[in-house]
């Protein structure tokens, strides 16, 4: 028995796309959203918003170890990973930290959501480069609301905001690929929606369909329950 | 005319058994619709919610006298495969290098979290699990339950979760099956619901 629900739990686990929250139960309560430039009418976090920092050793001229940055909100505002062998640089150490800013210059496209996140890394041998875009940055959105937010980028204050391809991996929280240092924030954009998992998998949307399910299941358990009786009671 | 009775017997035992399968899993709907109104758009984050379509499942269960069954292999068992069903999600947050959340907060989630997944089980598993293993035997049984258990959450968590759901739900089955006890599921559930807070 344990072999098989082993292996059941495998399969399940491989076949489903970003499964958070893992199983069940209610949704884990998040502190509320810490702003760095609170709003009119929000009340003021406890503690200022978190930041992270690491430094990786560089070998053979990428970074050794992966960084797995996040900040201390419970859940965190922002994590950012980075495997090992991403980032190129030609020697030394390198910094990789995250820290949080109030918004400002809003892209064109719609408002920031929450606060602005600066990813920098730095080594003071020479620069550094992203070699690859298997970089993730995750944010908690002040909110849980659909249509969710989309993660724009820009290299830095005063530049031109891009909108990223982003997935929502929970209930309020989104991913996308970070392909190089700068400023991250969501932003609910009249242009682009964050993607569910899978496509059509939007939550609110599928309540008729599910309900319609469990009327096909229960319509289903009664046509195979009649013809059993049926076939029963024709030979006892 | 002794075999005839006994068959007419078991044929009117079988429907009341079907007729109870079905209307558990018609209530078993209208208990999540009324989850899903009472939550609205924010229906996996609402405790009211959650607690709501608990107590629907324990009134059900408890119309439908379901016991429980308590013994220490029970727990152990269930405790065995909470673990079992924990083991992707740890190994893929350690893979990941995701850091574990701390505790602030989690008491209360706990206690409603407990409450929830302790009914659903005490539902699926002991009231559903009983009419139809009644109907149609045990493996009808764990399938009925898996495909209701997973079902349940797709209006919470969206349809990505259906294969794992559907994966842990014939796992609790098995559990209740091979216990012969709702405790064992229920035990295995709400570890893993517990893990989850840790492990997101």
């Amino acid at each position: 028995m344990w072999a098989i629900s082993g292996l059941l739990v495998a399969v399940g686990w491989l076949l489903t796309a970003h499964p958070v929250p893992v199983y069940d139960g209610i949704g884990m309560p998040d502190e509320p959203y810490r702003y760095v430039s609170t709003p009119a009418g929000v009340s003021a976090a406890a503690k200022p918003a978190g930041s992270a920092q690491e430094t990786l050793s560089v070998v053979g001229g990428v970074n050794a170890q992966l960084a797995s940055l996040s900040s201390d909100e419970s859940g965190p505002q922002v994590w950012v990973y980075l495997p090992a062998g991403v980032l190129a640089a030609p020697g030394g150490k390198i910094t990789v930290k995250v820290a949080p800013e109030a918004p400002s210059d809003p892209p064109a496209d719609g408002p920031i959501d929450g606060n602005i996140y600066r990813v920098s890394v730095t080594n003071p041998a020479g620069p550094v480069t992203f070699s690859s875009s298997k970089s993730t940055i995750v944010l908690r959105a002040t909110v849980a609301k659909l249509p969710g937010p989309v993660i724009e980028q820009r290299p830095g204050p005063g530049q031109k905001w891009r909108p990223l391809d982003t997935t929502r991996t929970g209930n309020d929280i989104y991913g996308a690929a970070l392909p190089e240092a700068g400023e991250y924030a969501l932003v609910y954009s009249k242009l682009a929606h964050a993607r569910e998992p899978i496509a059509g998998a939007d939550a609110e949307g599928n309540h008729g369909l599910i309900i319609g399910l469990f009327v096909m299941f229960f319509l289903l358990f009664c046509v195979v329950f009649a013809v059993r009786a049926r076939a029963h009671e024709v030979d006892p | 005319m002794t075999l005839g009775a006994s068959s007419v017997t078991c044929a009117t035992r079988r429907g009341q058994s079907g007729l109870r399968a079905g209307v558990l899993l018609a209530a078993f709907a209208v208990a999540l619709g009324l989850r899903v109104a009472v939550g609205g758009s924010g229906v996996s984050q609402s405790q009211p919610a959650g607690l709501v379509f608990a107590a629907c499942l324990l009134l059900l269960a408890m119309s439908c006298r379901t016991r429980l069954h308590v013994s220490a292999r029970a727990l152990l068992t269930g405790g065995a495969g909470g673990l079992l069903i924990c083991l992707p999600v740890a190994l893929s947050q350690l893979l990941a290098g995701s850091p574990l959340h701390g505790t602030a907060g989690l008491w209360p989630w706990a206690l409603v979290v407990a409450v929830v997944a302790g009914a659903e089980e005490v539902f699926l598993r002991g009231t559903l699990y009983d009419a139809v293993s009644e109907l149609a035997g045990s493996h009808w049984a764990v399938c009925v339950g898996a495909v209701a258990f997973a079902l349940l959450h797709v209006p919470l968590y969206g349809w990505h979760v259906l294969p794992l759901d559907l994966a842990v739900g014939v796992v609790l089955g098995m559990l209740r099956a091979s216990t012969g006890s709702v405790v064992a599921p229920a035990t295995a559930h709400v570890l893993a619901d517990w893990a989850g807070w840790f492990l997101r």
